[in-house]
C-alpha cells in the first residue's frame, strides 16, 4: 500500500496486551485462523465487511495477509495482532459515484464506517478463541489523509443520503488526521462485539462533532449502555 | 541511525525494544554497540564456574557491565549475538546470530542476587528471553537496565577490575561512554565522597527501599515467574501500521 498517494485511510488494529500463545497460527486447516481470515463472518454479504475473496499469504513468517486490491488489506500477526487498512473514499467507505464526486464532496458513509468497524471487532472476537494468555486487548483506530489535495476535509453525517432527514442531521468535518487507542478487558463476558464496536464508533464520530446520541444503527441496552444494533442495518 | 564513518547502524532504546519484541533478530546484524546497546554471546558470564577466581571474574564483569549502564542512561545487554573483530573498525558490530534456548539462559533470580550483593545502592534490572520469530525454540537473552534517577547515582561495584584482573573487596564506579567501560578515577571518587550529605535524599532513599521491599513481596504473590518485558501495545501496533503502509 502506498501511503504517498494520499487516499484517505481508515485503519483498525488490535493486539493483546500480554504475550500470548498462538500455537495454531501456522495451521491451514478449515478450522484454522488462516481460514477464518479468508472466510470471515459477516452480517451482510454485500455489506462493508472483512471479506476479500483472497487466499491468505504468509509474509516474512510473521503475518498472514489478505487483500482486495489496495482498498482493503487485512493482516493477522503471529503475536495475536489483527490489522485492517481500508480506503475511506468513494471506492469503499465514502460516498460518491466516482473519484471526482468524492473529491468535490468528500463524505464518509456512516453505515459503512459502523458496519465495517463492527465486522472487524467481531472477526477479532473469533480470533481470540485461538490463543491463550490474553487478559486485555488494545485497539488502535486511525483516520489518515483527511485533508484532500483541494484542501477539503473529510465530512461525516450520522444519517444516510437516502434518508429524508439527511440534511437536517448535522455532521461535521474532521480537523486533522487522528489516532485513538482503546483498551478492552477480556474478563468473562466483557468483550461483546456490539458494545466494543460502539465504543470505537463513538470516538470516531466525536472527531466529526457527532455526539453518541445521534449515531444511527445503534441501540441502548437495559443497563443504558449503547451498542451497535445490526438489526437496524438495511437489508 | 547510521554512522557514516563506519557505515554501520546504531539503535536507540525504543528500536532495540522493538527488535526484541518482533523476534526478527536479523535486524541486529550490522548494528554497532553504543551507549544503549551491548552485544554478547548467549551466556557470556561463567557464573557457575567451580574455580573461585574465574567465578569472581565473571561476577565482576556482570556487575560492572550492569552498573556502567546504570551510571549512564540505561541500556540493553543483548545475548546471542556474535561480534567478530573487523579490521580498522574501533567498535564492535554484530556480525551474526548465535541464539540459544530459554532454559540455557540466566535465571532472573540468580542475576538479581548477584547484583544485590555486588552493586550499591540497590539496582533493579530485568532479565528476559525473547523467542525468534522464525524458530520459537531459540532466542535471545536480555538484561535490561532501566534509566536511573540522577539522585541515586553513582552505582558502585564492590568487585572490580584493575589492569585487566578482577579483584574482590575493592570498590569502583564504572560508567559507559559510547560503547566502552570507563572507571571513574580515584581523584573523582574522592571528590564525590566530599560532597555535603543530603539528609533529605538519604531519608527518601530509606523510605524508597522499604516501599520497594513491600512491592516486591506483593508482586511475587501476584505475578507469574515467566513474565517477560512487554512494550506498550499501541506502540507495537503503530509499528505494524507503518510497515504495512510502506510496503
Amino acid at each position: 500500500m502506498n501511503k504517498t498517494n494520499k487516499v484517505p485511510l481508515y485503519i483498525l488494529a488490535v493486539a493483546p496486551d500480554q504475550k500470548v500463545q498462538f500455537s495454531q497460527f501456522l495451521e491451514t486447516s478449515e478450522n484454522s485462523p488462516k481460514h477464518l481470515l479468508e472466510r470471515p463472518p459477516y452480517i451482510r454479504y454485500m455489506g462493508w465487511n472483512m471479506l476479500t475473496l483472497d487466499q491468505a499469504k504468509i509474509r516474512e513468517g510473521i503475518y498472514w495477509e489478505v487483500k482486495n486490491g489496495e482498498r482493503k488489506i487485512i493482516q493477522l500477526h503471529r503475536d495475536g495482532a489483527l490489522l485492517a487498512i481500508a480506503y475511506a473514499d468513494s471506492s469503499f467507505l465514502g460516498w460518491g459515484q466516482s473519484e471526482q464526486d468524492f473529491v468535490n464532496n468528500p463524505e464518509l458513509n456512516s453505515l459503512a464506517l459502523t458496519e465495517y468497524t463492527y465486522e472487524f471487532v467481531e472477526l477479532y472476537r473469533r480470533m481470540l478463541d485461538y490463543f491463550n494468555g490474553a487478559e486485555s486487548v488494545t485497539f488502535k483506530i486511525e483516520l489518515m489523509n483527511t485533508k484532500l489535495e483541494n484542501d477539503k476535509r473529510l465530512l461525516l453525517r450520522p444519517t444516510l443520503r437516502n434518508n429524508p432527514l439527511y440534511l437536517l442531521h448535522e455532521g461535521g468535518a474532521v480537523n486533522s488526521d487522528f489516532s485513538i487507542s482503546l483498551e478492552v478487558s477480556l474478563e468473562k463476558g466483557t468483550y461483546k462485539t456490539e458494545h466494543v464496536a460502539f465504543s470505537i464508533i463513538q470516538e470516531v464520530f466525536l472527531k466529526f462533532g457527532i455526539t453518541p446520541d445521534k449515531i444511527q444503527f445503534a441501540g441502548t441496552d437495559d443497563k443504558g449502555v449503547r451498542f451497535v444494533d445490526v438489526s437496524k442495518f438495511p437489508k | 541511525m547510521t554512522d557514516k564513518k563506519t557505515a554501520t547502524r546504531e539503535l536507540g532504546l525504543k528500536e532495540i525494544s522493538e527488535v526484541l519484541s518482533s523476534g526478527n533478530f536479523d535486524r541486529f546484524i550490522g548494528v554497532r554497540e553504543n551507549e544503549f546497546f551491548e552485544a554478547k554471546s548467549f551466556k557470556p558470564y561463567d557464573l557457575d564456574n567451580s574455580n573461585d577466581a574465574d567465578k569472581t571474574q565473571a561476577i565482576a564483569e556482570l556487575s560492572s557491565d550492569i552498573a556502567h549502564f546504570a551510571n549512564q542512561k540505561g541500556g540493553y545487554i543483548v545475548c546471542g549475538l556474535d561480534t567478530p573483530p573487523v579490521k580498522d573498525v574501533p567498535h564492535d558490530i554484530v556480525g551474526s546470530l548465535r541464539l540459544g534456548k530459554k532454559k540455557g539462559f540466566y535465571n532472573e533470580t540468580q542475576i538479581k542476587g548477584i547484583i544485590k550483593a555486588s552493586v550499591y545502592p540497590k539496582l533493579d534490572v530485568e532479565v528476559a528471553w525473547y523467542p525468534s520469530s522464525s524458530n520459537q525454540d531459540s532466542g535471545s537473552g536480555v538484561i535490561y537496565i532501566p534509566k536511573q534517577d540522577e539522585q541515586r547515582k553513582y552505582f558502585i561495584v564492590r568487585v572490580c577490575e584493575a589492569d585487566g584482573k578482577k579483584f574482590k573487596g575493592f570498590l569502583g564506579i564504572p560508567i559507559r561512554k559510547d560503547d566502552q567501560k570507563y572507571w571513574l578515577p580515584v581523584q573523582d571518587v574522592y571528590k564525590l565522597s566530599k560532597r555535603t550529605p543530603n539528609k533529605l535524599h538519604e531519608l527518601a532513599e530509606s523510605i524508597s527501599e522499604q516501599l520497594q521491599g513491600i512491592e516486591t513481596r506483593l508482586s511475587n504473590k501476584i505475578e507469574s515467574s515467566s513474565k517477560e518485558l512487554q512494550p506498550k501495545t499501541e506502540d507495537l501496533l503503530e509499528l505494524k501500521i507503518e510497515k504495512a503502509l510502506h510496503e
